[in-house]
């Protein structure tokens, strides 16, 4: 079944009315690794697969960091997005695979994820491959 | 030799057989001792009494739960912890929804359970008063002079459930399974042992209770 | 066929760097590993070799296979066509009979002492013809594939622990493969079936190191296997708070109230459920309001029923109640009688004391 037929099914998931401590532990996290990273320049990264998420927990988690002013799309085995939280800093970065299934999910707390810069091994390729006269 | 290859295993002969084993020893110990005594009976009354037995012998059961001043004057430590360790005993194995679920199983009555936070309080009040209590025991001399191997095997047997329960719900031993094991055998242990000691004064106690009020409601002269 | 490495194998398919790290950062995150193993995982994959891997299915329902082959990141035909050489698995492969049991011959002798054997079902040993492959028993076809093999992943309850087939009264004799396996590392991938990412982040990780990952005392991977269903349960905090459904259809279970009393195994389940989910992260059993049932413990089949408390003792202990009962009446009251002759005997032995006994200490004095 793909993602799409999924969201296409109705169900409103009613988020339950207590706090599982996981927003709260996150944002800590979220927000002590930019703190070093404005003093230490160190960047860090979060998979949020790898949270104990409740119903509709993520969600929030997205809608509370909200989009800022930059994104991205690669598109390298399947689609990537890269999109700036409105929190300068705060990236989040969704990968696809080629049926448009999420196959990672993660919060960067970085100037700039590092997959959006040329990498040095496909440009030593381009070298190779470029022709002067085309 | 290799009687549990695993820890479920080690857990599925305690929820089973050793359960199964232990209820036996316990009901079959119980009414042994509750048909000796009432089986002994008491002399004839050919005299009509005036008063009558029952309202009086229950009523004594309750009264009784009262310390008198004289008794607390006298031992104002054990009366106090006792009291704690009773109170915070009841409350850990009545109110900890698991052992609800049990009894409800078992019984098929049931309540409302009480917050993991205070059942967690009580378990360690509870242990902290039994230490003190054998603490006491051990510096006491009258006491610890009187003290028969029988007491402390009556602590331990107690304590143990206390522990292993504590040590269970926060998960301090792994894998699980072996933590619940370890709690569940310590419960067989205390049940299997009830019956043939002291710790029967939480059935006997109602029945004594229960002789004294009445002869005390009884009016006139026995003969 | 494999002596290129996983990534000259990438770069013929034309995919980038990014992509690579792309993969690579899919893949840590499948392994369950923290984002800052991806340069290492990159590093390791640099150099990786695809493993050949021999599927052998013995008492089985498939249940398994159907879960890998609904694994998603990476895409199950990726990592089966492309990263690890799945050269036997009767059920998946196009090829059967001779043809079939050639394959896996062939893989043997080409790869012997480094290739992979993944296992699921579990082996009779009661009557050999209970299952057969080919006209070979499982249990021959078992020891002679893993003869050569580097490791054994036990894929599914049933191959790491028993399961179903072995539960009671057990009719086939069935055994795991931890039980048979004693002289080669065994990977216990346990779950009826097992979450399809924790299958493939195992293979993965495999395919990734070399190595087999940590694994706990009852041979499961630690990294997804470390915590129990219940420590990140998030319905924990009404555990704790005390607040549990009582019918599958009452307020509470509405309101999302701990499943404990409807039966819930989470306390004693060690499995990823909890964070790894089902369905590509849709929700996971308890999510969907149905207890745990415990499906990567042993035994679970035989752990009572699936619905009730686990503080509930599952012996027939009604009967075993009432049986005391009788005993202990008859028991006592046979002492009782015997006491009441003591007593009695007592009494008529009993002589009173007068005046006249006291006597003597008087003269004394
Ligand atoms: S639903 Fe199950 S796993 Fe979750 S908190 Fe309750 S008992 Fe634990
Ligand atoms: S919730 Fe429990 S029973 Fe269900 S799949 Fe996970 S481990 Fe198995």
């Amino acid at each position: 079944m793909s993602s799409e037929a999924l969201a296409d099914i109705k169900i409103q998931v009613e988020a339950p009315e207590y706090d599982s401590g996981n927003l709260h532990s996150i944002l800590s996290e979220i927000k002590f690794a930019l703190e070093q990273l404005l003093e230490q320049k160190k960047t860090h990264s979060i998979d949020l697969r790898a949270m104990p998420w409740s119903p509709g927990e993520e969600d929030k988690l997205e809608q509370y960091l909200g989009r800022g002013e930059i994104s991205v799309e690669l598109n390298a085995l399947g689609k990537s997005t890269f999109y700036e939280s409105r929190f300068s800093g705060i990236w989040i970065v969704t990968h696809y695979n080629q049926e448009d299934e999420i196959i990672g999910k993660l919060i960067e707390i970085t100037t700039m994820p590092e997959m959006i810069f040329s990498q040095y091994e496909d440009i030593k390729e381009s070298l190779e491959n470029i022709q002067i006269q085309p | 030799m290799e009687i549990f290859s695993t820890a479920n295993d080690f857990l599925l002969w305690v929820r089973g057989d050793a359960f199964n084993i232990a209820l036996t020893i316990l009901i079959i110990g119980v009414f042994i001792r509750l048909m000796e005594i009432f089986l002994l009976g008491r002399k004839k009354d050919f005299s009509e009494p005036r008063g009558t037995e029952w309202g009086p012998g229950l009523k004594n059961i309750v009264t009784r739960s009262v310390v008198d001043n004289g008794t607390f004057k006298r031992a104002p430590f054990v009366v106090v912890v006792g009291y704690i360790w009773h109170i915070c005993f009841f409350i850990v194995l009545l109110f900890f929804v698991p052992h609800i679920e049990l009894i409800n199983a078992m019984l098929g009555i049931k309540w409302p359970g009480l917050p993991s936070q205070f059942v967690d309080a009580a378990t360690v009040i509870a242990m902290v008063s039994l230490i003190a209590m054998l603490w006491h025991r051990l510096t006491h001399p009258v006491l610890k002079f009187l003290s028969t191997y029988e007491d402390y095997l009556v602590w331990f047997v107690t304590f143990l459930p206390l522990l292993t329960g504590y040590i269970a719900f926060h998960r301090m031993i792994d894998p699980y399974p072996l933590a619940l094991g370890l709690h569940i055998l310590s419960v067989e242990l205390l049940m299997v042992v009830f019956p043939f000691t002291k710790l029967m004064h939480a059935i006997t106690l109602f029945i004594a209770r229960w002789y004294t009020g009445a002869m005390m409601g009884r009016k006139g002269i026995e003969s | 066929m494999n002596k290129q490495t996983l990534f000259e194998l990438l770069q013929q398919q034309g995919i980038t760097r990014r992509g690579f790290m792309k993969y690579c950062t899919a893949l840590t995150s499948l392994m369950a590993l923290p984002p800052s193993m991806i340069p290492i995982v990159a590093n390791a994959l640099e150099s990786a070799r695809r493993p050949s891997v021999i599927w052998l299915s013995f008492q089985e329902c498939t249940g398994c296979t159907e879960s890998l082959t609904r694994s998603h990141s990476p895409t199950v035909e990726g990592l089966i066509f492309d990263h690890i050489s799945l050269d036997y698995h009767h059920t998946l492969q196009a090829a059967s009979g001779d043809a079939a049991e050639h394959a896996r011959e062939q893989a043997m002798k080409d790869n012997y002492g480094k290739y992979l054997v993944v296992v699921d079902g579990s082996i009779p040993l009661g009557d050999p013809g209970y299952s057969t492959i080919a006209g070979i028993s499982n249990l021959d076809m078992l020891n002679e594939t893993v003869a050569g093999a580097a490791a054994v992943i036990a894929v599914g309850t049933c191959s790491a622990y028993g399961g179903l087939p072995m539960a009671d009264p057990n009719p086939t004799g069935a055994v795991s493969v931890t039980s048979l396996i004693k002289d080669k590392p065994v990977i216990n991938v346990p779950g009826c079936p097992p979450i399809p990412t924790v299958i493939t982040g195992v293979l993965a990780h495999y395919l990734t190191f070399g190595s087999i990952p940590e694994l706990d005392e009852l041979g499961r991977p630690k990294v997804f296997y470390g915590q129990s269903i219940h420590d990140r349960c998030y319905r924990r905090p009404f555990y704790d708070k005390g607040l549990f459904a009582e019918t599958f259809d009452d307020e509470g279970a509405k309101k999302g109230w701990c499943l404990y009393r409807l039966g819930c195994k989470g306390p004693m389940t060690y499995n990823a459920c909890a964070t790894l989910k089902w369905n590509q992260q849709t929700s996971w059993p308890v999510e969907s309001g149905h207890g745990c049932l415990g499906c990567s413990e042993p035994n679970f089949w035989d752990a009572g029923s699936f619905y009730k408390a686990l503080s509930i003792p599952d012996g027939d202990y009604a009967k075993a109640a009432g049986y005391a009962v009788a005993t202990g009446v008859a028991v006592g009251a046979a002492a009782g009688f015997v006491n009441r002759k003591t007593k009695s005997t007592a009494v008529s032995q009993h002589t009173k004391v007068t005046v006249d006994d006291f006597e003597l200490n008087k003269d004394k004095k």
